[in-house]
């Protein structure tokens, strides 16, 4: 490139490198060299250093690569900033800035790094057209799955040609933020995968406004949801982001999907193992969920007792609740003391960590009672409870002047 | 286990260490990104990370307590005080570690630090032991330590006195690297940063670990909330690297080796690479 010595080019040399220009520029976007193509073309013919980085600043590419960029003066650069030594233009992709073309130049000599940019914005905006109409099929398999659209085996074979597996355990995270949706779809996740493979290391889809990230059980879950708390929060305010927890097969997948969404409209920020709420979960879900897996969840630490101990904690909590909370007529139906009745409630309260003094875990018991399909009414409690709690400690040797059961209010409302 | 890398007898390189704003974030990030590729497997005990990757191996700690995330590489050394007063005739400074009682943080005259640990009296020592003889594969190579800074001569001349080795130039290089080498065993490689960081910039320590799937590991990397700092290159030692910056904000490296090691063909007796193909192209890592 000729220079004169002030650093401006003569006006016929100036020409003469403009057009060599350009013509590398296309040379490189055509030869499928990629953005990092385009970027090393752009400095060899500036003979200055240039780069591509995205809205993190995070850095696609560098010529040279181990260039020291100040991202945080790429991102916000202002144009009319005279002499910052910086000629930055944003790569917009569906009217949404993704990344910053920067090189270090005083000038745009001849619009050079402009028609770099738009190559660049055409490339990025190629790749992300071409994925667009994947992600907008897992987006609509996860809606008609999570809302229990799809029959069983639809569901699996559908599943499974996204890439999951009922074998594989997963963790469903779903995120929200006030954005418009439009900048919620058109906001490549991650350039580096966009340009890259193509693949990220997880199942990523919009359904209606929220994100939805579908993690194998064994990959660093907090992590992404850090990460896609930090992504989503670039996009606007009220970042919520919620983690469901680990539950087997496709049905239980279902149920993170649920968990996650409870736990992201109950916080700001990151919600992680929010303990289950069914009645929540319950709204949330329209009923189209998993209502026996949630229910068997819900009494699998009494379940798990009886069946060590020989126990009828379940038995126990079903009639209480059936018969309105009232401890006398549960211990007479129950044949049992009412101090044992208070002994099994406080049991059951240490369990599953609710208290029973609460209307809204009256609610959620009961609800796991009818959803896990307990037939109450089949139930013989005086042959059985006779028989099975004789270990049991004679409660009303402890306490001889109780009265009415007073479940502990101090537990979780 | 990995072997401790020798350079005088009173002197050894040991495994780096990651002072993290948020240990617990980054031990699942770095799991997560290196754990996951390859035949080898990441064991976490405690606070610590094993790092085994079958032929690749090292180990990293996580230490708390700092205000921002840095990696810092470590020496054991015999005698404490005869370190500090050298690295204070060098031109250096030493304080105590203020994370661990005991431990020495030694700043160098370009201001990159190191820690040195007694042997004698660390507490921890053992049971890094411990880990590293389950985890670690001892034929594997340590982490590649690097060292960015903005006066090289000085840089390496410190580093070289510090800790008994020789310095090595890598032959019509642009950008200054130099290995410094313990016989005949390159250990740490320094690049100068003048040419292509910005002036304001502190020196600073970059550990490079090994991995079998380099493209894939920055996507990965990036999507677990990582940024890319220097995108994927190849280097004049045969290696494909990057840099990147973890979540709690601490740049480390990745590097897909060549078969003929960390810093491939380059022999330091010869001072030269034994592949001759190896003498263009760019430079680092």
């Amino acid at each position: 490139m000729e220079r004169t010595h002030s650093g401006r080019f003569n006006g016929d040399s100036l020409d003469r490198w403009i057009g060599d220009t350009l013509q590398s520029l296309a040379r490189a976007a055509r030869a499928e060299f990629g953005i990092s193509g385009i970027v090393s073309a752009l400095s060899t013919a500036l003979q200055a250093p240039a780069s591509v980085i995205d809205t993190r600043g995070s850095i696609l590419a560098s010529t040279p690569s181990r260039f020291e960029w100040a991202v945080d003066d790429i991102i916000t650069h202002d144009p009319a900033t005279p002499d910052d030594g910086l000629v930055v233009y944003p790569l917009n992709v569906e009217g949404e800035t993704v990344a910053f073309l920067a090189a270090r130049v005083d000038h745009d000599h001849g619009g050079t790094c402009r028609f770099a940019a738009d190559l660049i914005a055409i490339e990025l905006s190629r790749i992300n057209a071409r994925l667009e109409g994947r992600r907008e099929l897992v987006g609509q398999i996860l809606e008609d799955f999570f809302h229990a659209r799809l029959s069983q085996s639809d569901a699996e074979q559908r599943l499974s040609e996204i890439g999951l597996s009922n074998s594989v355990e997963y963790r469903v995270i779903v995120g929200s933020v006030k954005a418009p949706q439009s900048r919620l779809r058109s906001f490549p996740w991650n350039l580096h995968t966009l340009v890259g493979s193509g693949r990220e290391p997880f199942i990523r889809a919009l359904i209606n406004d929220l994100v939805v990230i579908i993690v194998p059980a064994d990959k660093p879950v907090r992590v992404i949801a850090e990460a896609v708390a930090e992504r989503l929060s670039r996009l606007g305010s009220d970042v919520r982001v919620g983690v469901g927890g680990n539950y087997r097969g496709f049905s239980g997948l279902r149920l993170s999907y649920y968990h996650a969404r409870t736990s992201a409209l109950s916080n700001l920020g990151v919600t992680e193992e929010l303990s289950l709420n069914l009645s929540s979960i319950l709204l949330l879900a329209n009923l189209d969920l998993p209502l026996k897996t949630l229910s068997d969840l819900v009494l699998e630490p009494l379940r798990r007792y009886d069946e060590q101990n020989q126990g009828d904690l379940t038995l126990t909590l079903a009639t209480y609740l059936r018969l309105d909370c009232s401890s006398q007529r549960a211990s007479n139906e129950l044949f049992v003391h009412r101090n044992t009745l208070r002994y099994r409630l406080d049991q059951i309260e240490q369990l599953t960590g609710r208290s029973l003094a609460s209307f809204q875990n009256q609610m959620h018991f009961w609800l796991a009672i009818v959803g896990s399909g307990f037939d109450i009414d089949s139930q013989n409690p005086l042959s059985e409870s006779v028989q099975h709690h004789a270990d049991e400690p004679d409660q009303s040797t402890l306490d001889p002047d109780l009265a009415e059961i007073q479940p502990d209010p101090k537990r979780e409302s | 286990m990995n072997t401790p890398k020798s350079m005088t007898a009173s002197v050894r390189l040991r495994p780096p260490v990651l002072r993290s704003t948020r240990p617990e974030l980054a031990q699942d990030f770095y799991h997560g990104v290196l754990g996951t590729y390859g035949p080898g497997a990441l064991t976490i005990d405690g606070p610590s990370l094993a790092y085994n990757r079958g032929m690749h191996s090292s180990f990293v700690v996580f230490e708390t307590g700092v205000t921002t995330s840095q990696w810092f590489p470590v020496i054991e050394v015999d005698d404490l005080a005869a370190l500090k007063a050298k690295a204070e005739e060098l031109g250096g400074s030493c304080v105590e570690n203020p994370i661990k009682g005991g431990d020495l943080l030694v700043t160098a005259p370009d201001g990159s630090q190191i820690i040195a640990i007694d042997s004698r009296r660390h507490d921890d020592l053992p049971d890094r032991d411990a880990v590293l003889a389950d985890a670690a594969d001892p034929t594997g190579p340590p982490v590649m330590l690097e060292l960015c800074t903005g006066i090289i001569d000085e840089s390496a001349a410190f580093y070289c006195e510090l800790l008994g080795v020789e310095q090595q130039a890598i032959p019509n290089d642009p950008y200054g690297y130099r290995v410094l080498a313990s016989g005949s065993e390159a250990l740490i490689g320094m690049v100068d940063m003048t040419s292509f960081f910005a002036e304001a910039t502190s020196a600073y320590w970059i550990p490079y670990f090994h991995v079998s799937d380099i493209s894939t590991i920055v996507e990965t990397s990036v999507s677990y909330g990582g940024r890319v700092k220097a995108p994927l290159e190849s280097s004049k030692f045969g290696a494909s690297y990057a840099v990147l910056v973890d979540p709690t904000g601490a740049a480390y490296g990745i590097r897909e080796l060549p078969d003929s090691g960390i810093f491939g063909s380059f022999d330091v007796e010869l001072g030269d690479f034994a592949d001759s193909e190896s003498a263009d192209g760019v430079i680092t890592a």
